[in-house]
């Protein structure tokens, strides 16, 4: 358009060679001419200022299209009518130069349109900054978060170490408190051992001077006249008051004894036969008084390895047993055998004596001190001495009784032999 | 019945001794009777009476033909005694017979007196069991 008029312009003022009136139109030729090249100076410096390249071409190629303006403007100056032809030729050149940079530039308008503008820009920039911020915001608050987060563990963590601490302390209590309980259970057994020793040396201690009373009864006797009714009853009570005390002291070291533990070298295979002979010896004489008669037959297992004294303390026992709850109606029975079954060697010991109702005394037949019969001597251990040796050696006692018919011991023996 | 040179009672108990003293004597079977309190005293004894130490001639002192041994005792016991008299001159000590007393009887005891050949008594002595000791021990004397 510009051209299309710059040619038009041309066209009304092309009589250059006129004056007076003439001279006006190069005065205005010549403003154009100036306005024209400050344009184009204008558009180069901006050209020049830009920093992106399509504008610089666009303000470029408008800065020549203004200095075609300005060059056509001032060939009028040139009004020589010899170069007519050369003129025409410039206009031509020119003309084209303008059209050609106008197709150029309208080319390059939509690179100029893709460029963002500043405001655009700005726009651009303040929506990024507010992503940012958003961004920072977020990432402020993820931080909290983690924060918390970790915070949160580390209190786990916390709490988790001082329940392992308790747990540990718990733990080294206890084994505290064990290691406490095993020295005291150690105490209390070596305790326990010392008293059965204490028990067992004062009972045997005591022997001797009881003995030394019974022989000074004895020398008194003989030094008193005799048949004194006076004399002969004190004595009757005194032999009765020794006697007793001897029993007892029996019992305790017998008692005492059995709970000691039997050595190894005390063990050895014993035969009941002897062993029966040593406790006839020694029940010698209830056996008279009770007319009993022993029948034994340890054909099937003669031999048992076991402490010899405790074997003898367990046939003194079970005879002298039957001897007490004898049935004062008919002779006195006794019949001890022996025999194999499983692992054991079995001693059975019957009689037929005033026998017992298991149902009401069973349970406490073998405790300590407990008698279930005034009429007759006792003391509550021969039974319990029995039980003591048969459980100290992995052994095991059976009773069998009928009121009024008699009562079996069976004496269950580990059998070790060899 | 000939009599034995003499006993030798061997007991850290006073009234034993005394008991023991008056049964023997009251049976007749010797008239020289010496009491010890401990084996030390009547190893010491039977030691100077070996080396020939002793006045021979005097009633104070004699050679034992029975020892009655207590095994309980303090200072040394009854087979400590035996222990150490048997070190003792074979020849001194061949005509004397031992015979061990104790209150109760104790396996271990009999077994080790039975390994020795030598008599175990059980207190209280009594005349039955003297005389038996002394049927098994002294035949020659026998009545």
């Amino acid at each position: 358009m510009l051209l299309l008029q710059i040619s038009s312009d041309n066209a009304v003022s092309s009589p250059a060679n006129a004056s007076g009136p003439d001279g006006l139109v190069l005065v205005g030729d010549l403003m154009v001419v100036t306005a024209y090249i400050l344009v184009a100076g204008t558009l180069f410096y901006l050209a020049v200022r830009q920093k992106t390249q399509e504008r610089k071409v666009v303000l470029a190629l408008f800065g020549v299209t203004a200095i075609m303006g300005g060059a056509l403007h001032s060939l009028n100056f040139w009004g020589n009518d010899n170069d007519e032809g050369l003129f025409l030729v410039l206009r031509l050149v020119f003309g084209v130069i303008a059209l050609v940079t106008t197709g150029l530039l309208i080319k390059a308008v939509p690179g100029v349109l893709a460029i963002p503008s500043p405001a655009q820009l700005q726009k651009t920039n303040e929506e990024l900054r507010e992503q940012i911020a958003e961004r920072e915001r977020t990432q402020v608050a993820l931080r909290q978060v983690q924060q918390e987060l970790e915070q949160r563990v580390q209190e786990r963590s916390a709490r988790a170490i001082t329940a392992t601490r308790e747990l540990e302390r718990e733990v080294e209590n206890r084994k505290r408190a064990e290691k406490q309980l095993i020295s005291k259970n150690y105490e209390l057994v070596k305790k326990n051992a010392d008293l059965d020793d204490f028990v067992y040396y004062a009972s045997r201690d005591l022997r001797a001077p009881v003995l030394n009373v019974s022989g000074l009864v004895e020398a008194l006797r003989e030094e008193l006249p005799p048949d004194n009714p006076e004399f002969n009853q004190l004595f009757a009570r005194l032999d009765d008051s020794v006697s007793s005390i001897h029993r007892k002291l029996h019992n305790i070291t017998e008692v005492s004894r059995i709970q000691r533990p039997v050595k190894e070298e005390e063990l050895s295979m014993v035969s009941f036969e002897q062993v029966l002979e040593l406790a006839r010896e020694t029940l010698a004489e209830p056996l008279n008084i009770a007319e009993a008669n022993l029948h034994a037959d340890f054909s099937a297992a003669p031999e048992v390895f076991f402490s010899r004294d405790n074997l003898l303390s367990l046939l003194t026992n079970l005879i002298s047993n039957a001897i007490k709850f004898r049935d004062a109606q008919r002779p006195l029975q006794i019949f001890l055998s022996t025999r194999h079954e499983d692992h054991y060697v079995v001693l059975t010991v019957r009689d037929n004596g005033i026998g017992m109702d298991l149902s009401q005394y069973g349970q406490h037949l073998f405790s300590l001190f407990r008698r279930f019969h005034d009429h007759v001597e006792g003391s509550g251990v021969g039974l319990y001495i029995i039980k003591r040796i048969m459980d100290n050696n992995r052994g095991k006692v059976e009773v069998e009784s009928v009121l009024g018919e008699g009562t079996t011991f069976l004496l269950y023996f580990v059998n070790r032999e060899q | 019945m000939k009599k034995l040179k003499g006993i030798m009672l061997i007991d850290d108990d006073d009234t034993n001794n005394f008991l023991n003293q008056r049964l023997l004597s009251r049976m007749q079977i010797t008239d020289k009777i010496k009491e010890f309190r401990n084996g030390k005293h009547a190893l010491d004894y039977l030691h100077h009476l070996s080396e020939g130490d002793m006045d021979a001639a005097s009633a104070e002192y004699f050679k034992p033909s029975l020892i009655l041994l207590d095994i309980n005792m303090p200072v040394m016991n009854g087979f400590e005694f035996l222990g150490m008299f048997e070190k003792l001159d074979p020849e001194f000590r061949q005509d004397m017979v031992l015979a061990l007393l104790s209150t109760s009887e104790h396996s271990q005891d009999t077994e080790r007196a039975a390994a020795k050949n030598i008599a175990y008594l059980t207190k209280p002595l009594t005349a039955q069991k003297v005389q038996s000791l002394l049927d098994n021990y002294f035949p020659e004397n026998g009545a």
